[in-house]
């Protein structure tokens, strides 16, 4: 049964909220592990909520519930007005960016919704991987993930606003450990997209898991990096998340707002070399769809950083409002019950000219960086501190990648790094996944990230 | 929900067996921002996870959706289960076991607390902190962001086999960031912690160290590539053992091959000055519980004694499958999903050495308070890997400043092993982690 939205948003106003707005979710997980053969984990996780946000002279009052009887949702309601009025004690002032009123349905493509198709079928597509995986004596552990999400968030807010947006995303991965001669080696990879299950069908499964089991293979031996200074060319992947990390975080506007950013003041500065131009866009594809975001604001295609400048932050309707910008839609929540931050949808950096080959070619030495296998990152946007690691990579030596390494940890300075990019590729790739995204203040949202090949000289690796 | 509802649900739809896993929530969330506490959240939710199996079938479904209907969710995982692979090795959910232990794991502080009260310590809190920046030369201090977290979990579970065991208790979890200018520029450090109490003295104290440590660290510089020795603050200590070290102790990686410490019982693993125990019973820590997920009765263990690997970590489905007790270390990712073998609280234990000893005897060092990045690290083969944040370099024994862009590698087995010269006296605790500081000598760095 639809909740009655318009009678919750009525009771805020009637107990004295200046703004009301509701955050509905129905949320749908579906997930399969596949452990050495066995499945340790099948599971649902079917979860309905309601966050509630008022605003009473400019302080905020949020409260959420998954209990929908319609007292408690009153309770829920009132919780939110209490709090809003003690903030007039200790908190802080709010005000948002006013914008027209939005009203919209959206749902997400997909050909076949993956919840009614049998679960042996989604356990034979993991048995099918596993059984070629086994035929790799050096593999002591074989786990591989499915999942499936259906995420529906309803929007609706005192201003008349009501966007109703449903999002289908799957995805498969393999975690492989191999053993030999007492070394383990892990590699852990794994595909996703926003759709259905049709999405098999752009995959060969079972080379694709070779393919996967022979790199771990062959990075078992392979020798660490010497860790030191070095002339770089980045992948699509490792690329996304060095822009995710290393400039992304810097950009939110709750960050900036706070002083947390190393970005704060520096809006017309030269941050990047010429050739790097970076966007944060909800609907590319390959990414995230995000169309609106979590306080019902489209999400618009935002130029942080154009020919090298820094353009832009991105925004929620408050920091639009504190930092003299424009709501972008980036407000975000992970669900119902946590409240509004500026987050990232898919970030990525525009292709210029270069060809991969000859961007290697035009090296004498240097590390072809992988992101196949690699973990994320971290930044601390303060400092402008951030991290990030690699799958197996290949030192390139006169011009050509000549032998594999492990995969290596990469470090660096926001302020230094991408003013080191001195050649951009003409290829773009822009993936997602469904089983983890990124990480802020114990929430955690699906985002997507990629590019073109980028050489970055002088980049500090350990092995 | 009724939990003998749902279990006799179970039965009625001819399940051999059927696991309810609930948790009610009731939490108040506060988000700071640039000195003030921006917003504040109160959340109440339930969750409830039932698993249950079919000959040696399992599947689980969580609802967190109480419009859900049980006979849909039954239906669902009666399918799941009827389409599901067999494990061999399933045994089905434990049985009921006595031996509860006495646990503090309610901190009355918190149940008591309101909002107002609350939103009013945090703000002092901050104060306290920035006035001891500027006590301690800071021209300007100022609490970044932060957040806080608060509240009360009822956990029950239950089971076909009688299992039916409930407890409630209490969490708490903050960080700030506090940023200072002094003549030198702009520093900054911050604190996290995660526990079962609200502790405003203990709070206050992780402030003015922060306070005091973020004035250390303005005008960093660069330093050479090379080897050091490295002194790993207590903090620092608990996010690198955290990712490397903890899950190699679960007897499920173990078995499946995902362990370096397959095949190692009672040989000898780290240095000998190394011990680590399994404590349930440190009061108002994370891992603070008297049952587990699956109800039975948590107990302290040794798990590290001079170096040597005396005992892993077991839930009941390992324990069967090695035919040893279970030892209450199943714990969940989420409701329906299986327990793994997982510490209650990981206490790695306290050596002699005190920092300043350190720093006077070591030639050339890094000591590290923060790194980003260390949860990349592998834990099957124990290979670090972190970026340090805010370190200090010292030489001859003497502090030389404060330094940045560094990048350590190593393994934690070489790091608590041969190459460990010292742990520390002082501990750390947070997230169900107690660690001293630990030195550790000749680690490969590269820097900017």
């Amino acid at each position: 049964m639809e909740l009655d939205f318009d009678s919750i948003v009525n009771y805020g106003i009637k107990l004295g909220a200046e703004f009301i707005d509701l955050r509905y979710q129905e949320h749908l997980y579906e997930s399969i592990l596949l452990d050495n053969g066995v499945v340790r984990d099948a599971g649902v996780s079917f979860t309905r909520g309601l966050g509630v946000r008022v605003i009473i002279e400019g302080r905020v009052g949020y409260s959420f519930t998954n209990i929908m009887s319609d007292e408690n949702l009153k309770l829920t309601v009132e919780k939110a007005v209490k709090i809003a009025r003690y903030m007039g004690l200790y908190g802080s002032i709010v005000s948002m960016e006013a914008r027209n009123m939005v009203k919209d349905r959206i749902v997400s493509h997909y050909g076949i919704d993956p919840f009614d198709i049998d679960y042996t079928e989604k356990i034979e597509i993991l048995n099918l991987m596993h059984k070629k995986l086994r035929e790799f004596k050096e593999i002591s552990s074989i786990t591989l993930p499915y999942a499936f999400e259906k995420d529906r968030r309803v929007y609706a807010s005192s201003n008349g606003d009501f966007v109703d947006f449903t999002r289908r995303m799957i995805g498969f991965g393999l975690r492989l450990i191999a053993h030999s001669n007492n070394t383990y080696e892990s590699l852990s990879v794994s595909e996703s997209t926003v759709g259905g299950w049709e999405f098999f069908k752009a995959f060969d499964l079972e080379e694709y898991a070779v393919s996967n089991a022979r790199l771990l293979i062959e990075s078992l031996t392979a020798p660490h990096v010497r860790p030191g200074r070095y002339d770089i060319v980045l992948d699509n992947e490792m690329v996304g998340l060095m822009l995710h990390e290393a400039f992304g975080h810097a950009t939110e506007g709750d960050i900036v707002e706070a002083g947390g950013s190393v970005l704060a003041g520096r809006i017309g500065e030269q941050v990047a070399s010429e050739l790097v131009t970076i966007v944060d866009d909800g609907r590319v594809p390959g990414g995230v769809y995000v169309p609106y975001d979590d306080e019902g604001t489209p999400k618009l295609k935002v130029f942080t950083v154009e020919n090298g400048v820094l353009k832009s932050f991105l925004h929620s309707r408050s920091t639009a409002k504190s930092l003299g910008g424009i709501s972008t839609g980036n407000a975000r929540v992970m669900s119902y019950n946590h409240s509004i931050l500026v987050r990232q949808t898919n970030t990525y950096m525009l292709p210029r000219d270069w060809g991969v080959e000859e961007m290697i070619s035009d090296m004498r030495r240097g590390i072809y960086v992988k992101g196949k296998g690699a973990l994320g990152g971290e930044v601390n946007p303060l400092t402008g501190s951030f991290t990030f690691t690699s799958g197996p990579s290949y030192i390139i030596e006169n011009g050509e990648p000549v032998k594999l390494v492990k995969g290596v940890m990469l470090s660096g300075a926001i302020l230094d790094t991408l003013k080191r990019v001195d050649a951009v590729g003409k290829d773009l790739v822009v993936k997602t996944s469904v089983f983890g995204g990124c990480g802020k203040s114990g929430q955690m949202v699906r985002v997507g990230d990629g590019g073109p090949h980028v050489r970055v000289r002088g980049f500090v690796l350990g092995g | 929900m009724d939990v003998d509802f749902l279990l006799n649900k179970g039965k009625t739809i001819g399940l051999e067996g059927l696991e309810v896993y609930m948790v009610e929530t009731e939490l108040l969330n506060l988000t700071i921002s640039s000195d003030k506490v921006r917003e504040v959240s109160s959340s109440k939710t339930f969750s409830i996870g039932v698993r249950g199996y079919i000959g040696k079938r399992v599947a689980g479904v969580t609802i967190n959706d109480e419009n859900l209907r049980v006979d849909a969710a039954f239906e669902k995982l009666s399918s799941l289960i009827k389409t599901s692979v067999e494990d061999p090795n399933w045994a089905g959910f434990p049985p009921p076991r006595m031996g509860f232990i006495n646990v503090t794991c309610r901190d009355n502080r918190i149940i008591q607390a309101d909002y107002a009260e609350t939103m009013k310590m945090i703000k002092d809190l901050m104060e306290i902190m920035k006035d001891e920046a500027i006590r301690e030369g800071a021209e300007r201090a100022i609490v970044a962001e932060g957040m806080t977290r608060l509240g009360v979990q009822k956990i029950t579970t239950a089971n076909s086999e009688g299992v039916h065991v409930q407890d409630e208790c209490t969490v708490f979890s903050t960080f700030m960031v506090l940023k200072t200018v002094t003549g030198k520029g702009e520093s900054d450090k911050s604190f996290w912690i995660m526990n079962r109490r609200f502790d405003l003295a203990e709070l206050e104290s992780l402030g003015r160290d922060t306070a005091r440590l973020s004035l250390m660290f303005g005008g960093a510089r660069k330093i050479e590539n090379g080897e050091y020795d490295l002194i790993l603050m207590p903090q620092a200590a608990v996010g690198i053992i955290a990712s490397t070290l903890i899950p190699a102790f679960s007897a499920l990686n173990i078995l499946e091959g995902r362990s370096p410490l397959r095949g190692k019982l009672e040989s000898k693993v780290l240095a000998e000055e190394v011990g680590i125990s399994d404590n349930p019973e440190l009061p108002l820590e994370i891992g603070s519980r008297r049952f587990d997920d699956e109800g039975m009765p948590t107990s302290s263990k040794v798990l590290i004694k001079d170096g040597v690997l005396k005992q892993v970590l077991h839930n009941y489905y390992t324990s069967s499958r090695m035919k040893l007790e279970n030892v209450g270390n199943g714990f969940k990712r989420n409701p329906s999903s299986p327990t793994t073998p997982y510490p209650t609280n990981f206490f790695v234990h306290p050596g002699e050495v005190k920092l300043e000893d350190l720093q006077r005897e070591v030639k050339k060092a890094l000591i590290v308070y923060e790194t980003i990045g260390q949860w990349m690290s592998n834990p099957f083969n124990g290979d670090v890997k972190a970026t340090v944040t805010h370190a200090l370099l010292v030489e001859n024994g003497e502090v030389k400043g404060p330094v940045k862009g560094i990048l350590v590698t190593g393994n934690i087995y070489e790091w608590l092993g041969n190459k460990l010269n010292g742990l520390g006296r002082e501990t750390f605790a947070s997230e169900g982690i107690v660690a001293p500081g630990v030195w550790v000598e000749k680690v490969k760095v590269a820097t900017e």
